[in-house]
């Protein structure tokens, strides 16, 4: 994982955490305008945000759709590089933050 | 249902290997307060629980905990890859690698396996939320004591967001208790 990626994929984690932090909150006060307004906000910039990390790196999940299908045209079992590149992508556990 | 995404709810960057402290962390991964508990316990609550703000905020803390077991794992993970055999064993791993070798295991720091005795489910959604929010200071309880045990700066930051979320856990659980009391307050004089 290049130093991009990886700068791409810790600006999703900090979103994730912010648009979830908003959730719990909404979940005890569901009448709040203004921390509605700003789950929205998040959220929508978090979708952004993935969409981007997988149009350029691959999918961060095994159901995203991509109609630019396919990111590799050299598919190889034997060198790590699939078509489905859900299982291309290090796992959590194997990243150097 | 629940969706798995290939990333980790806070980074986990440890400087180098520190089986002792991976150890103790098993406090965290397989013991009586630990996320695999927390999550159990809420994940298995929410069924009867009243009030929607309830159910929900058992949902979603229920879910955010098994992001926070996948964190524990990979300090576990990080501090004992590709260490010797003969360190584990040097450090009372031993029995762990004899049992499991290399893979994690939900056990507790002294090696206690998982159970679900750790966690109770009550219809009483007052008793329920009282074991919440008496779980939620347990766990960070359980958390400053690893972070006085760790000299890893990168250990401690990761234990840091843990703790931390257990407060604020704890905050939410408790606007949950007041609105379940609520809720139980009218339905009695509707009685």
């Amino acid at each position: 994982m290049n130093r991009q990626e990886l700068e791409l994929l810790k600006k999703i984690m900090a979103l994730e955490f912010i648009v979830l932090e908003f959730s719990l909150y909404l979940n005890t006060h569901p009448c709040d305008e203004d921390a509605l307004e700003d789950q929205q906000y998040y959220a929508c910039k978090l979708k952004d945000l993935k969409r981007t990390y997988h149009q350029e790196y691959g999918p961060l999940t095994a159901r995203c759709c991509n109609k630019e299908y396919p990111w590799y045209s050299n598919c190889s079992e034997q060198q790590g590089r699939y078509l489905w590149t859900y299982i291309d992508s290090p796992w959590p556990w194997q990243i150097n933050y | 249902m629940w969706m798995y995404e290939k990333k980790l709810q806070y980074g986990v960057e440890v400087k180098k290997n520190d089986l002792e402290m991976a150890k103790y962390l098993y406090a965290q991964y397989g013991g009586p307060d630990s996320e695999l508990s927390a999550g159990i316990r809420y994940l298995t609550q929410r069924y009867t629980i009243p009030t929607d703000e309830a159910k929900a905020t058992l949902t979603d803390i229920g879910t955010e905990e098994l992001a926070h077991w996948e964190i524990l794992g990979t300090l576990i993970y990080k501090l004992t890859e590709g260490v010797p055999i003969q360190e584990l064993r040097d450090i009372g791993l031993g029995a762990h690698y004899a049992q499991h070798g290399k893979a994690l295991y939900p056990h507790d720091a002294a090696g206690s396996p998982w159970t679900a005795s750790y966690i109770q489910s009550h219809e009483d959604p007052v008793a329920t939320l009282h074991e919440n929010l008496a779980a939620e200071q347990k766990a960070r309880a359980t958390y400053e004591n690893l972070i006085n045990l760790s000299n890893d700066p990168g250990v401690i930051d990761t234990l840091s967001f843990l703790r931390e979320r257990e407060v604020v856990h704890f905050q939410r659980f408790g606007e949950t208790l007041n609105i379940v009391q609520e809720y139980l307050d009218k339905q009695s004089k509707d009685c």
